[in-house]
This record gives structure tokens, C-alpha cells and sequence, in this order.
């Protein structure tokens, strides 16, 4: 089995512990995510699609005979991932999702409480998605050669849907970059690239990355451009204005970009509004759209890269 | 009177004193302890409001600044949570009694406000755990006070009666 999959394990409940041992040993480095709902099939997600797990821990395309989480295994697992400590991970909860040591996130819903508008807590948890982080070194040496040049960190911005790989390939290429011997920021908001544990990334990030972790991204990269004097400031999941305007402070230093964001194809990005202000000019000169093929995280370019400039 | 005469007489007043200091000791570690276990609620209190540190992290800081079995009790109830993460919080405090018991002198009412503590820890927002944290050190400075006062009053009598033992020995086999 995976090794990476043990530190998943210890989340769950004993007997849940024992049929997803099971389970993790068919599916091999196949496994996606878990999704656990109350009073619903344990179901995982592979990279050849969603199976029911059985009470023997079998993968099931049938959810006849699967194992049927109850709200008492929920709320075990939910206290197991805030480490038992629900008041030290109110942030993270706020935001929806939780990192755990690994680089896996937990994501979860229910019914929400809400003060002034805005998420507070949840009163009660009604499912959760373990999303399994796969770090792969090399994920990034198809599009190495078009970031990295000889005198500098080209501003980039690399694309993929949802579960298409981003996030493994950001990393690997932090990885590479800052192993070039280039000073990376790497502004890591979810926990996600890095994975600090007790201070020390569970994933290789380079040995010229200094982290922030669980910060705002805005806060983060203003903190970075201060402190850290870095060549590249790396950050995952571009999604909002604060976002794109710390971003743009950062293109007015000289400091070199490569971040990420949700979208399927070039123009899409382009036309959407909180982006446009970083595409072309002194902002991002390419777009690099990232797809999936076959099993794992294997990516490639889709099409040419495209300039913006 | 010989010399073995008086060295017997002074075994006999310090032995019997010793063993009258013997017997008040759980008097007073009862009261260390139990300021020890104050000691870290508040500290937990602390670490809860101004480091946000998880459980795991904030006991194992507690236990490593107290002594003994608190101590022991303390890093080991850290360890289990940190290693075994899907755990039921009072049956771990449990466990930690059961193991350390021996080693505790707390009364059974002391350790009924650890494990009512314990039943709460860990599942509510910053609020609700400085309100149990609140509550448990109010029901401990209770237990405290209690322990100070049986201590001042049985230490007294233990070894006053040790050494009055001893005297009483002297008088009636010399």
C-alpha cells in the first residue's frame, strides 16, 4: 500500500480503518479521494472513476452491500482532522477545508452558521472529502523549458479544471526552479504545495523556498515582496480581486510570477474579470492550460503555449 | 543510661516521626498536584487564546513544565492524541487515570473534574473551551482549598502523632 495512504488512515475510525486498509491496497496509487457522507455508501474516487467501498473493503461500481457511514463516524473523523483541537482550526473551517500533514485536504460541508453574512461555523457536519495529494517529482519537466529561461522566470499562469493537476505540477516546479538556485516565495494559502508540519514541508519544494503558509494570499505576497527578496513568487488558485491585486503589486517590483487558476481553456481566462488585469503588460506574458490523460497525474500542454504579449 | 539506650530511644522518636511524615505526604502532594493541574488550565487557557496551539501541542508544553506523574500523565495523553488522531477524548483521560493512578494522589472527586473536563475538550469553538477550561479551574481552586485545609490539619496530626508515638514508646519501654 501507498505509505502516503497510512497517515490518511489515522483519521478514521478503527473499524472504518480496517475496511480502507482493504480498499487502498486494490486501488494502489489509483486513489483519488474519499468521500463520506452521513448516512450514505463510503465512496472513493479513482482515476478510473467512483466506486462504493463494501464492508469487506471492497470497490464496488454497486452500492449494494457498501459500507454506510453513520453521523457518529463523521463527527469522529472531523474531530480526528482538526487534531482534536476544533478551536485551533476555526480558520480553516470558516474556508470550508483543512490540510493535513501529507499535503491531503479535507473539505466539508453541512449546515453552515452564518454571522453578518458571512461563514462562522458549521453546526453540523453532513460530509467531507478526503482529496489525496499526489506529489510527483517531474510532474512539471513538460513545461519546465517554457518557464524557466536562462535569464529569467517567464510570468506564467497555468490553467487547469478542477482535479486536473495544478497543483502537483506548481510544486514540482517550485521544486525545480528553486533547485535552479532562484529565491522562491512560495505563497501556499491552502497548505497544499508545501505541507508544513511542525515547520518543516512534507513535500520537496526546493531548496530555495521560503513558505508561507494559511496566510490570505494578498497578506502573503505583500509579506514575501517585504521580507524574503524573492526572484519568484509562487502561488496556487488565483480566484479573487485581493488576490489579483497583490498580484499586481508584485509585476510592478520586477519579481518574477507563476501562478495557477481554475479554467478549461485560454480565452475563458482571458475573459473573465478578475483576471484580465494580469494578463499582458507587465503581468502574465503566457498561459499554459494543463490536461489530465489516462491515470495519475500525467499532464501535457494542451495545444501551444499562448503568448499574451 | 547506656549509650545503646539513648540510640534507642532516638530510632524510636525519629523512626516513628518519619513514618508520621510518611503517612502526611499524600496530604501534600495531593495539594502540589492539584496546584500543578491549575497551573495547567490556565496555561492551556493561554495557549488556546493567544497561540492557537492544538491540544497535542499545548499539553505536551504543560506537561514538560510539571513534575512526576502530572507529568507522565500529561505527555502521555498528548502522545495519544498526536498518534492515534480518531480517538474518543474521556476514554484517552481514562486510560491516562487508570495508568497513572497509582502514581496521583488526587481523590476520587479530583479526578471526576479531570475526566468531566476531558468529556468536553476539543470539539467546540475557542469560547466554549475557555468556559470548560474555566469551569474545571474553578471546581479545582474548590478541590484546592479542601486539600490545603485537610493538609494543614492531618499533616499537623500525622506528625505530631509520629513523633508523640515515639515519646509514648520511650516512656513506657525505658
Amino acid at each position: 500500500m501507498n505509505t502516503r495512504y497510512d497517515e490518511i488512515l489515522n483519521y478514521f475510525p478503527v473499524h472504518m480503518k480496517s475496511i480502507l486498509e482493504k480498499t487502498f491496497e486494490t486501488v494502489g496509487d489509483n486513489l483519488q479521494e474519499v468521500r463520506i457522507r452521513s448516512g450514505m455508501p463510503l465512496i472513493i474516487g479513482t482515476a478510473g472513476g467512483n466506486f462504493s467501498v463494501l464492508s469487506d473493503g471492497m470497490p464496488s461500481p454497486a452500492v449494494g452491500g457498501a459500507y454506510m457511514v453513520t453521523e457518529r463516524d463523521l463527527k469522529l473523523i472531523f474531530q480526528a482532522v482538526c487534531e482534536n483541537s476544533v478551536y485551533a482550526f476555526m480558520d480553516e473551517i470558516r474556508q470550508g477545508f483543512i490540510t493535513l500533514k501529507g499535503g491531503h485536504r479535507v473539505g466539508f460541508t453541512g449546515r453552515a452558521v452564518t454571522e453578518r453574512g458571512r461563514i462562522e461555523n458549521f453546526r453540523e457536519i453532513s460530509s467531507m472529502n478526503i482529496r489525496i495529494a499526489h506529489e510527483i517529482i517531474g510532474a512539471a519537466n513538460y513545461i519546465t523549458d517554457y518557464i524557466l529561461k536562462p535569464d529569467r522566470v517567464i510570468n506564467t499562469l497555468i490553467v487547469s479544471p478542477p482535479m486536473g493537476g495544478k497543483t502537483t505540477v506548481l510544486r514540482d516546479l517550485t521544486r525545480q526552479i528553486s533547485n535552479q538556485g532562484i529565491k522562491t516565495a512560495l505563497v501556499d494559502d491552502r497548505g497544499e504545495l508545501a505541507a508544513l508540519f511542525r515547520g518543516v514541508p512534507q513535500n520537496d519544494i526546493g531548496v530555495q523556498t521560503d513558505v508561507i503558509e494559511n496566510a490570505p494570499k494578498s497578506d502573503g505576497i505583500i509579506m514575501m515582496l517585504r521580507t524574503m527578496s524573492p526572484q519568484l513568487v509562487v502561488t496556487d488558485e488565483i480566484s479573487t480581486s485581493s488576490d489579483r491585486d497583490a498580484l499586481l503589486q508584485c509585476f510592478g517590483t520586477g519579481v518574477s510570477v507563476v501562478a495557477s487558476a481554475h479554467g478549461s481553456t485560454a480565452e475563458e481566462i482571458i475573459q473573465r474579470e478578475v483576471l484580465k488585469p494580469l494578463l499582458g503588460g507587465i503581468g502574465f506574458e503566457q498561459i499554459i492550460v494543463l490536461r489530465r490523460e489516462g491515470v495519475g497525474v500525467n499532464t501535457r500542454i494542451l495545444g501551444t503555449q499562448r503568448s499574451l504579449k | 543510661m547506656s549509650v545503646l539506650t539513648i540510640f534507642s530511644c532516638l530510632f524510636a522518636v525519629l523512626g516513628c516521626g518519619c513514618l508520621g511524615i510518611l503517612f502526611s505526604i499524600p496530604f501534600k502532594s495531593r495539594v502540589k498536584q492539584l496546584e500543578e493541574f491549575y497551573g495547567v488550565m490556565d496555561g492551556l487557557l493561554l495557549d488556546i487564546e493567544f497561540r492557537n496551539a492544538t491540544l497535542s501541542d499545548a499539553l505536551e508544553r504543560m506537561g514538560k513544565n510539571c513534575s512526576g506523574a502530572v507529568r507522565d500523565m500529561l505527555l502521555y495523553i498528548s502522545k495519544s492524541i498526536f498518534e492515534q488522531r480518531c480517538i474518543d477524548m474521556k476514554k484517552i483521560w481514562q486510560k491516562a487515570a487508570d495508568r497513572f493512578g497509582n502514581e496521583l494522589f488526587l481523590s476520587k472527586e479530583d479526578m471526576e473534574i479531570l475526566l468531566d473536563f476531558s468529556k468536553k475538550l476539543g470539539c467546540g469553538d475557542r469560547e466554549h473551551e475557555k468556559n470548560n477550561i474555566k469551569i474545571t479551574m474553578a471546581r479545582l481552586k474548590l478541590a484546592l482549598d479542601d486539600a490545603r485545609e485537610l493538609s494543614v490539619k492531618n499533616v499537623k496530626v500525622y506528625r505530631g502523632l509520629g513523633f508523640l508515638t515515639g515519646i509514648f514508646l520511650v516512656i513506657v519501654f525505658v
